[in-house]
């Protein structure tokens, strides 16, 4: 209905072929990793766990300094991915400030009173977007974050008691400054349990940022153009076919569950990990392995992911350290076990 | 994992029963290993170490410390006992406050305590940690009982001694303590491996632990039994109705032991008392638990001799029970006495010593027993000391001179006097030439009264040594080589003795290895310098030594206040040509002539009456025996100037010398009178009664004194030179452990070869639905042996990351294995699958192959612990 819109290469009309098997789920993958990476110099690991958390229908929270590149690889997903609805008037990317005076209608919008009609009619916020990066959300009011996190978990805001579906293509990059946290609201644990990952992003190595500083031209210019989006239909269809396909055994739920029982049982951890997140861990496990060309989750991709999943979860007692050290500590036990028995019948 | 702790099914009450069925197992074990050495001190400090150590390695291994931090304060602790027991011992105030005594016990106790107390700990800690530890510390208990079995060998059931005595003093069988006490063993040990499992104990231990038992069980009884005194031997030699070495067995060497099996059988087994020499494989009647050996020898023996002695039927199986109740004594106190009983010869008692064999020479003494000296006035109520009458004899009047040592003849029974009680060996090639061989113990040269004693001054007769030698001890008063050989030989008691004999006459002992400690009771080797010729060549020889003084000279003259002596010898001396009647030594060999001639030999004479019984024997019958007939001609010469004395210890014909070898018999002890000549010391020159009264002497079985004789030859086990007081029991425990260690180890070497081979041999011949992990395993293998393996903590992925460097295709490998491993299961392998598997493994081990040099590849291939580091 925007003209904008009707221009943008983010928008097509044509529907392409449905996915219903892994070689498909596995192109969009690769589609996105590659453009990611081309836009997004030294940023690889980040770009898998992005990657995988969009596949696994999670939400990632990115920690790190201001200035290391997280709005442009939300930017970067955004530019990745074509709305094949348009008419939903849901957009692709949104990108929302957090500020202490925001308020909730900020986020999830509003009804506004129209002259011309003499009637409210519903504006949308910026939450009705695929993709939505939420920046510095810890600074925010609880209230404004409590009406994000609705939408995150249940993929619906509530305007004026009046729900509101989101699309099933619902992506929220929130990042937060790890340092700098006067005047903050952080965010209670039972709300971190929301997101599927919390990546802590550190500075790129030096080689990278050569590179960067090098193709800075060419990064602006928008590297990768050549190779071709996903449309936002495809990563749907990739979520349910990666759920459906892709097998776990039961050793390797029996592993985490030996791995979230370890947690709880530490004493370095005043709070274990919840079934919630071996729930949401499991399709994240699904995406990384098709990630990696296999049809079948390995105990390496436990190793990979728990500790990001696992880390913000737990509520560590003081002075216990590292939690990702932690969360290594408990998992190993689990993770020898695992190998041990796949040497066994 | 149990989460809930309300939970009281019966299978948690069972694993919390795992800590007191540890402890318990525990304190019984050293209780086991400590109880032999005999200090109760020892064994209650060792038990309370075992509790303490159990509880605190318990402790310990649920704490939060490391496993090197644990070591490490076990080993600071054992440095701090070992201080303290080196600091206490040494004089230092504490054993002036508290004295010695206390101070040595306490060091004691502390020591125990923590040679308990520590392995015992870090063994439990470690264990906690580990399963493999927790294997090997049931391994080392199971094995701490082993030691109870030790004395079992040669089927001695009941051995350990404290054991069964104190089953029966609590009216049970040991038999059936000792199957309870392994019935026990086996659950508890059997339970704390269950137990153990929930630690996932290793697959290996179900199969370790059981076999390091019974290794060490055979171990127990295979070790030491090459020092046994060989009574299956002396048995199988004596199976010919000849039972003199059994009894030999029983009553010397002691092997087997408790009265527990004369009451046994006694009570159970009746009909075996008539076949005695049965064997039966020991252990096959838990109930009778000696070996036949001993069993049936001793309950034979007693009703035959019970009976024998009353000069009844020796074969009446009806007579039997009570026969064996009488030699028992009261079966009650049997518990006590036994291990001496079944050899009571020695002892002298009335139940001992039969067998069939001196049965019939009873019977046959019985005869001449009665018919003969009750007519010397001897008092009849002694119907067992039949022939023991010279013991008699001597007891009442003439003790001092007896002339055999005194527990050859003493103690023994008279079927004794064919009992061996050393083996000499000869070394140099002498042959004496009187045609005797004298080993001289003791020498009697002092009147007292109407008899000779050894004499009190020790400077008198100093070439009979009074000790046994603990170094190369020179004898003093040893004769010169004038007309003498240098003889080495040595000699090995069987028989207790109290002074050292050997060879006349001696001028070296020295100490020897005894070769078998179990059947001989010590063994010292001499230097001899023997006389080489006859009388008839030393004529040309005065008697006496002109250096002696006039003192000495009246000590070897001395003689009981008697003129017969001198008339008798005068009279004999007067037969003598003219010429040579003032030649001393003439005089002497006509004196010794004569008296033999005239005199009978007999050892059942007495003289209980006779205030000189030596003048009783002389003056009077003439019938007599050596020491009669010494002191006789002993007397006669002193009184014609010629010194003399009587020596003591045993003759032996040379015709009963055995190659290099001379077995003394008991009957063989003798006393002669000995001469002394100038230059050469003193000669035996010994008196041959003209006619023996006595039936013949018995004689030994062949096969036996060369069997001893070889057994006296057998080189001394080394390490008994330096043998202490301990080292009976501390030998054969160090041999034991180190045997069953190094085979325990040997053990577990090759069950790691084996799994190791097992391993690499199934990569290739496993089915193809499991080829994905003993392929992956045999792969894993293979590159531990090179000394990669996965960290902990590191995924298969990053492991075969880090190997692709070496090995490329293991990256494919860990693929594969993931996916057979995590993959669908609805994708059975198939044998494509396995061709691929066999070509990628091929592929892999070419590429170890190229970039691995060879020595390093068998370095890897020879070690067994890459078992544990392929994972």
């Amino acid at each position: 209905m925007d003209a904008e819109f009707e221009q943008s290469p983010h928008i097509t009309h044509h529907k392409a072929p449905r996915i219903t098997d892994l070689q498909g789920a596995r192109s969009v993958i690769r589609r996105l990793h590659d453009r990611m990476v081309r836009s997004v110099v030294g940023r690889d690991d980040v770009i898998d766990l992005v990657i995988t958390a969009l596949l696994a229908d999670g939400h990632v929270l990115l920690e790190d300094f201001p200035g290391s590149g997280k709005t442009t690889l939300a930017k970067a997903l955004g530019d990745c991915i074509i709305d094949d609805m348009p008419d939903d008037q849901i957009v692709t990317l949104r990108r929302v400030q957090f500020t202490p005076d925001l308020l909730p209608g900020d986020v999830t919008g509003s009804t506004i009173f129209d002259p011309n009609t003499n009637r409210f009619f519903f504006r949308p916020g910026p939450i009705f977007a695929h993709v939505l990066l939420a920046d510095e959300i810890n600074r925010t009011s609880p209230k404004v974050q409590s009406a994000l996190l609705e939408a995150m978990a249940e993929k619906q805001t509530t305007v004026d008691n009046r729900t509101r579906k989101l699309d099933e293509l619902f992506f929220v990059i929130a990042t937060q400054n790890p340092l700098d946290l006067a005047g903050t609201f952080p965010l209670p644990a039972a709300q971190l349990d929301r997101f599927l990952f919390k990546i802590r992003m550190t500075h790129i190595d030096r080689r990278s940022e050569l590179h960067l500083l090098r193709n800075i031209a060419a990064v602006h210019r928008g590297a990768g153009e050549e190779i071709p989006r996903v449309t936002r239909t495809e990563i749907v269809d990739a979520r349910e076919v990666l759920r459906d396909q892709v097998f776990v055994s039961p050793h390797i739920h029996e592993a985490l569950v030996d791995i979230a029982e370890e947690t709880r049982r530490s004493d370095r951890a005043a709070l274990g990990v919840s079934t919630r997140a071996l729930v949401l861990l499991l399709p994240a496990l699904q995406a990384r392995a098709l990630a990696h060309d296999r049809d079948y989750v390995s105990a390496e991709d436990i190793e990979a992911l728990s500790p990001h999943v696992f880390a913000h979860r737990l509520d560590l007692v003081p002075g216990s350290g590292d939690p990702y050290q932690v969360v290594k500590d408990c998992s190993t036990k689990a993770l020898e076990r695992l190998a041990r028995r796949s040497l066994h019948r | 994992m149990n989460t809930d702790p309300k939970k009281w099914t019966i299978s948690r009450v069972i694993k919390g029963l795992r800590h007191p069925v540890r402890l318990v197992l525990g304190i019984g074990a050293v209780i086991a290993a400590t109880f032999p050495l005999g200090s109760a001190l020892i064994s209650a400090w060792a038990a309370f170490g075992a509790l303490v150590g159990l509880i605190a390695g318990e402790l310990l291994g649920r704490s939060p410390l490391r496993a090197g931090s644990l070591g490490l304060v076990g080993g600071g602790l054992a440095l701090l006992a070992l201080l303290c027991t080196g600091l206490c011992t040494g004089p230092s105030l504490l054993s002036n406050l508290v004295g010695p005594t206390l101070v040595l016990q306490g060091t004691i106790a502390l020591s125990s305590f923590a040679l308990a107390a520590l392995p015992l700990a870090s063994l439990r800690a470690l264990g906690t940690r580990h399963p493999l530890v927790a294997v090997l510390e049931l391994g080392v208990l199971a094995s701490l009982y082993v030691l109870l079995v030790i004395t079992h060998r040669d089927g001695a059931i009941s051995r350990p001694l404290w054991l069964s005595d104190l089953t029966w003093s609590l009216g049970l069988d040991p038999g059936h303590a000792l199957v309870a006490l392994g019935a026990f063993l086996a659950l508890s040990l059997s339970g704390l491996m269950l137990f153990e499992s929930r630690n996932r104990l290793p697959s290996l231990g179900t199969i370790w632990v059981p076999a390091v038992v019974i290794v060490s069980i055979l171990l127990a009884l295979w070790i030491g039994q090459s020092e046994e005194p060989l009574p299956s031997r002396l048995l199988d030699l004596s199976d010919d109705g000849d039972e003199v070495a059994a009894s030999e067995e029983d009553s010397r060497y002691q092997v087997p032991d408790p009265s527990e099996d004369g009451v046994a059988d006694g009570e159970q087994d009746p009909e075996l008392h008539g076949g005695s020499g049965t064997e039966e494989p020991p252990g096959s009647d838990p109930d009778n638990p000696d070996d036949s050996s001993d069993g049936g020898g001793s309950t034979g023996d007693e009703p035959l001799d019970g009976e024998g002695s009353r000069g009844q039927e020796p074969d009446d199986g009806s007579a039997n029970l009570d026969g064996s109740g009488d030699g028992e004594g009261s079966p009650n106190a049997s518990s006590e006495q036994s291990p001496s009983d079944p050899g009571s010869p020695d002892q002298g008692e009335g139940g001992g010593s039969g067998q069939p064999d001196e049965e019939e020479q009873q019977e046959s003494g019985d005869p001449s027993d009665q018919g003969e000296p009750a007519g010397e006035g001897e008092p009849s109520g002694e119907d067992e000391d039949e022939d023991e009458d010279e013991d008699e004899d001597e007891d009442e009047d003439d003790s001092d001179s007896n002339p055999p040592p005194p527990d050859p003849l003493e103690e023994r029974e008279p079927g004794e006097k064919a009992h061996p009680v050393a083996v000499v060996l000869i070394e140099d090639d002498y042959i004496p030439p009187s045609g005797y061989w004298y080993f001289r113990q003791e020498a009697l040269s002092a009147l007292a009264g109407t008899r000779l004693l050894p004499s009190r001054d020790h400077t008198l007769d100093p070439d009979t040594p009074r000790r046994f030698p603990v170094a190369d001890t020179p004898v003093d008063g040893a004769p010169e080589l004038e007309r003498r050989m240098k003889v080495h030989g040595s000699v090995t008691l069987i028989a207790e003795h109290e002074t050292p004999f050997a060879l006349e006459s001696p001028a070296t002992l020295a100490p020897r290895g005894n070769p078998n400690p179990i059947r001989f009771v010590r063994s010292y080797s001499f230097v001899s310098h023997a006389i080489q010729e006859d009388f008839g060549d030393l004529v040309d020889l005065e008697l006496g030594d002109p250096d002696w003084s006039q003192e000495v000279w009246q000590h070897y003259l001395a003689l009981p206040d008697d003129p017969r002596y001198s008339e008798l010898a005068r009279s004999w001396i007067a037969e003598l040509p003219e010429a040579a009647q003032y030649h001393q030594l003439a005089q002497a060999l006509i004196i010794a002539h004569r008296l033999g001639a005239s005199m009978k030999y007999s050892l059942r004479a007495r003289y209980p009456n006779a205030e000189d019984q030596t003048a009783a024997f002389l003056f009077g019958s003439r019938i007599g025996y050596c020491v009669h007939s010494a002191h006789a001609a002993v007397y006669l010469w002193r009184s014609q100037g010629i010194p003399a004395r009587v020596a003591t210890g045993y003759a032996v014909s040379e015709d009963e010398r055995r190659g290099s070898a001379i077995v003394i018999k008991g009957g063989e002890a003798h006393a002669w009178p000995e001469i002394h000549l100038r230059g050469v010391g003193w000669v035996p020159l010994d008196i041959t009664p003209a006619e023996d009264l006595d039936e013949g002497s018995d004689r030994m079985a062949e096969d036996e004194a060369d069997l001893l004789a070889d057994m006296a030859r057998d080189p001394p086990p080394p390490e008994l030179e330096t043998r202490t007081d301990l080292s009976w029991i501390w030998r054969p425990l160090v041999t034991y452990l180190a045997v069953s260690v190094s085979l325990i180890l040997l053990l577990t070497l090759a069950v790691h070869y084996l799994i190791k081979l097992h391993r690499l041999a199934r990569g290739r011949l496993s089915t193809s639905r499991a080829i994905y992990r003993v392929g992956y395993r045999a792969a894993l293998e293979r590159l531990a042996e090179i000394g990669l393996s996965r960290r902990q903590g590191e995924s298969r992925e990053a492991f075969a990351r880090r190997v692709s460097e070496v090995a490329p295709s293991f990256l494919i490998l860990t693929e594969l294995h993931g996916r057979g491993a995590f993959g669908p299961p609805d994708r059975p392998g198939t044998e494509r699958d396995k061709g691929t598997w066999n070509t990628t493994l091929t592929a892999f081990q070419r590429e170890l192959r190229s970039t691995q040099p060879w020595w390093r590849r068998l370095i890897g291939r020879l070690d067994p612990s890459s078992i544990y580091r392929a994972r």
